[in-house]
């Protein structure tokens, strides 16, 4: 055959074809309701996407809410920073520990319902910024341009400090004579910028080592990378006692900045603002007031007007804040003043050993005593 | 319907054909429900897109958060200790930027450079028959590939180039200047060369046994050592000797201080040149263009004809050789400016950063533990058959890797080599941990900050890691199409 027969290839696709086509009635009414039923899904879904609702926020402060309900107050704190915020055997201690402990007695009469979250300087301001921690209590410099442009509030000082140098002893006596030095910094910070002014003010030159974890900038000073290193005054003596020989090094003379350390909060929650203002504002007042850890309960029985005040016997401020009338006592009670608690963190009772000095209260009854601690009062 | 020839056939295929008219050739009606879904999905992707943007600007925004670039022009107000570029705390954060940027860029090339030339080595070595070569090959690369990168970062930045002794008292380098060798020195070296070579070529020719391994050990050794002999002449030994004299070797050192190594850095004499160095550069410029002619002359020749001519060698003499010659005669119108103690570093040279180095040295030798896997494989993957091949046509052990394998070996090494450079660029950026300022350091470090513009700056950086990745992997596929195998 020269051909193939084809014919039944023909045929059978033909009929195929036809069967194709002829469906029976029921079939294409089925057909029909699945492509409707899959469109109004379709349209259904999509509606449901848009309408994304809108948490209504009824309460006066989102943050205490939220803190509230959580249970615990997550605060940001320093890895390691003797004094200010560290872990010693396992509980974190420290000035702006205390603050933190302060504000969490206010809320829940328990200075340890806190989540401590460690940062470094690079990220401690985003991790604010997005909420991962309620306060930030980390020996953060108040600046313009930090509450200006990265959404921030201050909520006053807790500790007026200055930046300062220190390197080893006999190298230098001033820091004047630091010229071309190299000098160990962390990143991310106030110092950075002092630093350049400072020196660029002098018309010095130096060499900075930026790092940015604090331990890495002070294993860097200790294995002689750089000759001094520089941070706020306070942290040098801190840094200091984890070098192997405290002695061996020595803290220059010269402040060359001006460095209000204080907690600080995310703009937009004045409530909360108020809250850590004024629990602040509380422990200096009690200083100013004689009320202490120890007398606290005694002091409930004071006829003093402002002292009635502050234990709560008298008004009820803390309303307005969402606390309690005895938020003011529960502060005392489970942190203590400013005062024992600066004592107890970087004055005369810690290893630190640091001097009131601008940290004294404004109304110190020895004149060249006098510091710049001064509390609205609570009235 | 019975078979009556093509033409029937024909006419039914016609037939059918225009029985179909109506329907399209597929047989099927077009896909409406999947366009609506496709676009659907369009759709709700671009919406999301949208919402993501719009939803972060305004909660930046009421936060206070600043959500443009208008910070790219702010004064910076820091400093940073190594840039390739002018920059000081009055600088703006973009200056900042480009600063980081050169940084990374830097240390990126270097890192594939060395990674590169390690890991080949490396590689090679493993697949070497000797026993002990192959050994360490091996141990370097299990080591080194199965330990975080941080670590070794952190290791050779604390536990090497920390140890490094204090400025004040820093290691002295001596100087070293080329002289004429000592009759002795001659003598000897050249003799142990000569003499290593021969062993080497005779090694070639015999069978085997126990005298064909000691020439094969020994004549390498002997090579070497006579070429120490040359270079270095009685220093060896441990007494100097002055040039003139008998013993003196190429390289003279004298006690003048003229590099030191010191746990801040590298300090080497930088060279500056004189006017009369444009003659020099010109004719380097013009030597380079004539070995690229030659090069590929002679490869062309070797194609055409078979003649083999040492092309490197030769092109290097071209480039070089021409460009001395004039630098000697124009009297060498180069000096140096020196590292000299001032106060409490080194002031003048040219510095070399412990934090760079160690970064340096990290990235390559962890990227160069990988390139070697990579070539060991490619290498392997070549067919035994070639190997037993180009033996049989006569060619040398070298000449074969050379010429043969690694040639096709490339082909299943460059893409996975690519990815290497690629993770080598990313990894550049864990500089952060030792303090060297580059692109994450500086701009997604402290500039990010200090400005708060965290959005904004994360973006910025990772579009760039993104442009050079895509620009590297670019020109790596490019390489690849030319290697690639043109089949059927």
């Amino acid at each position: 055959m020269n051909g193939r027969d084809m014919s039944w290839l023909v045929r059978s696709t033909g009929g195929q074809r036809e069967k194709l086509n002829v469906r029976s009635k029921q079939a294409r009414e089925g057909d029909k309701m699945k492509i409707l039923t899959s469109y109004a899904t379709a349209i259904a879904v999509t509606a449901a996407l848009a309408m994304t609702p809108a948490i209504a926020q009824g309460s006066k402060s989102k943050t205490l809410d939220a803190v509230k309900k959580r249970g615990v107050l997550s605060c940001g704190v320093n890895t390691g920073l003797a004094g200010f915020s560290m872990p010693v055997k396992g509980k974190w201690a420290g000035l702006d520990v205390d603050l933190c402990r302060a504000v969490s007695a206010a809320i829940f009469n328990d200075p340890n319902k806190i989540k401590f979250i460690p940062l470094n300087a690079k990220d401690r301001f985003t991790a604010l910024q997005t909420g991962e921690i309620d306060v930030l209590s980390r020996n953060g410099t108040w600046t313009m341009t930090r509450e200006a442009n990265l959404g921030l509030m201050w909520a006053g000082v807790n500790y007026y400090d200055g930046q300062g140098f220190m390197v080893r002893k006999g190298l230098v006596t001033s820091a004047l004579e630091l010229s071309q030095a190299s000098i160990c910094v962390q990143q991310g910070t106030t110092t950075e910028r002092n630093l350049a002014d400072y020196f660029r003010s002098k018309n010095m030159k130096y060499e900075p080592v930026t790092f940015a974890s604090l331990n890495e900038a002070i294993d860097a000073y200790k294995g002689g990378r750089c000759d001094a290193y520089t941070t706020d005054a306070s942290g040098l003596y801190a840094v200091r006692l984890r070098l192997p020989d405290p002695s061996k090094h020595i803290v220059l003379p010269q402040i060359i900045s001006k460095e209000p350390l204080g907690p600080a909060v995310r703009q937009g929650d004045d409530v909360w603002l108020n809250i850590v203002k004024w629990t602040h504002f509380a422990m200096i007042n009690a200083e100013e007031l004689g009320v202490t850890q120890k007398n606290i309960d005694a002091k409930l029985k004071s006829k003093d007007p402002a002292t009635r005040r502050l234990v709560g016997v008298e008004g009820d401020f803390g309303k307005s804040l969402g606390l309690t009338k005895d938020w003011a006592y529960r502060i005392i009670k489970h942190v203590g003043n400013y005062g024992e608690s600066f004592e107890r963190n970087v004055g005369m009772g810690s290893p630190l050993k640091i001097t009131r000095g601008l940290n004294a209260l404004w109304n110190h009854p020895d004149d060249k005593k006098r510091g710049l601690m001064y509390a609205p009062p609570i009235r | 319907m019975q078979d009556k020839g093509p033409g029937r056939e024909q006419q039914h295929c016609i037939m059918t054909v225009q029985d179909s008219a109506e329907l399209p050739p597929s047989g099927k009606p077009f896909n409406w429900r999947g366009l609506f879904w496709q676009c659907l999905l369009m759709a709700a992707i671009l919406w999301l897109g949208y919402e993501a943007v719009t939803n972060a600007r305004d909660n930046m925004q009421a936060r206070n958060i600043p959500t443009d670039f208008s910070f790219w022009f702010g004064t910076s107000g820091f400093d940073i200790n190594q840039t390739l570029i002018s920059y000081s705390a009055v600088s703006t954060h973009g200056r900042a930027f480009l600063v980081g940027l050169t940084n990374t860029l830097v240390v990126a090339a270097a890192g594939v450079f060395f990674a590169t030339i390690i890991g080949f080595g490396v590689g090679i070595a493993r697949l070497s028959h000797n026993w002990i070569v192959a050994k360490l090959a091996a141990a370097y690369v299990e080591l080194l590939r199965n330990t975080p990168l941080l670590l070794q970062l952190l290791f050779w930045y604390n536990a090497v180039l920390k140890q490094l002794p204090h400025p004040r008292r820093s290691l002295a380098l001596p100087s070293a200047s080329l002289q004429m060798p000592g009759a002795a020195t001659l003598v000897a070296g050249l003799g142990a060369i000569v003499a290593g070579y021969v062993l080497i070529r005779f090694s070639r020719r015999d069978a085997g046994g126990i005298w064909q391994l000691l020439a094969r050990t020994c004549g390498p050794l002997l090579a070497g050592v006579g070429a120490l002999m040359l270079i270095f002449g009685g220093t060896l030994a441990g007494f100097p000797a002055a040039a003139g004299d008998a013993f003196a070797g190429m390289i003279g050192f004298s006690s003048g201080q003229y590099g030191f190594l010191n746990n801040r850095g590298f300090y080497l004499p930088y060279p500056v040149f004189a006017g009369g160095m444009n003659r020099v550069w010109l004719v380097l410029a013009l030597g380079f263009a004539a070995a690229i002619i030659f090069y590929l002359w002679a490869g062309r020749r070797q194609l055409r004809t078979g003649q083999q001519l040492p092309r490197a060698g030769i092109a290097l003499a071209l480039t070089f050789a021409p460009a001395a010659l004039v630098f000697w005669l124009s009297g060498a119108p180069v000096g140096f400016d020196l590292p000299k103690p001032r106060g409490f570093n080194l002031a003048g040279g040219w510095r070399i950063y412990p934090e760079f180095f160690a970064l340096l040295l990290g990235l390559s030798l962890y990227t160069a533990a990988f390139i070697a896997e990579i070539v060991r494989a490619g290498i392997l993957a070549v067919p035994k058959g070639q190997t037993e091949a180009a033996g049989a046509l006569g060619l040398r052990r070298q000449s074969i890797l050379k010429l043969v394998v690694i040639p096709q070996a490339m082909r299943v090494i460059v893409p996975p080599l690519t990815n290497q450079y690629l993770n080598l660029t990313k990894n550049s950026s864990l500089a952060v941990f030792i303090g060297y300022p580059d692109l994450v350091q500086v701009f997604a470090g402290t500039v990010l900050n200090q400005t708060g513009a965290a959005v904004q700056v994360i973006a910025i950086t990772m579009a760039v890691y993104l442009a050079i990745s895509l620009a590297t992997s670019v020109g790596m596929n490019l390489y690849n199409r030319r290697m690639a195998l043109v089949e059927r």
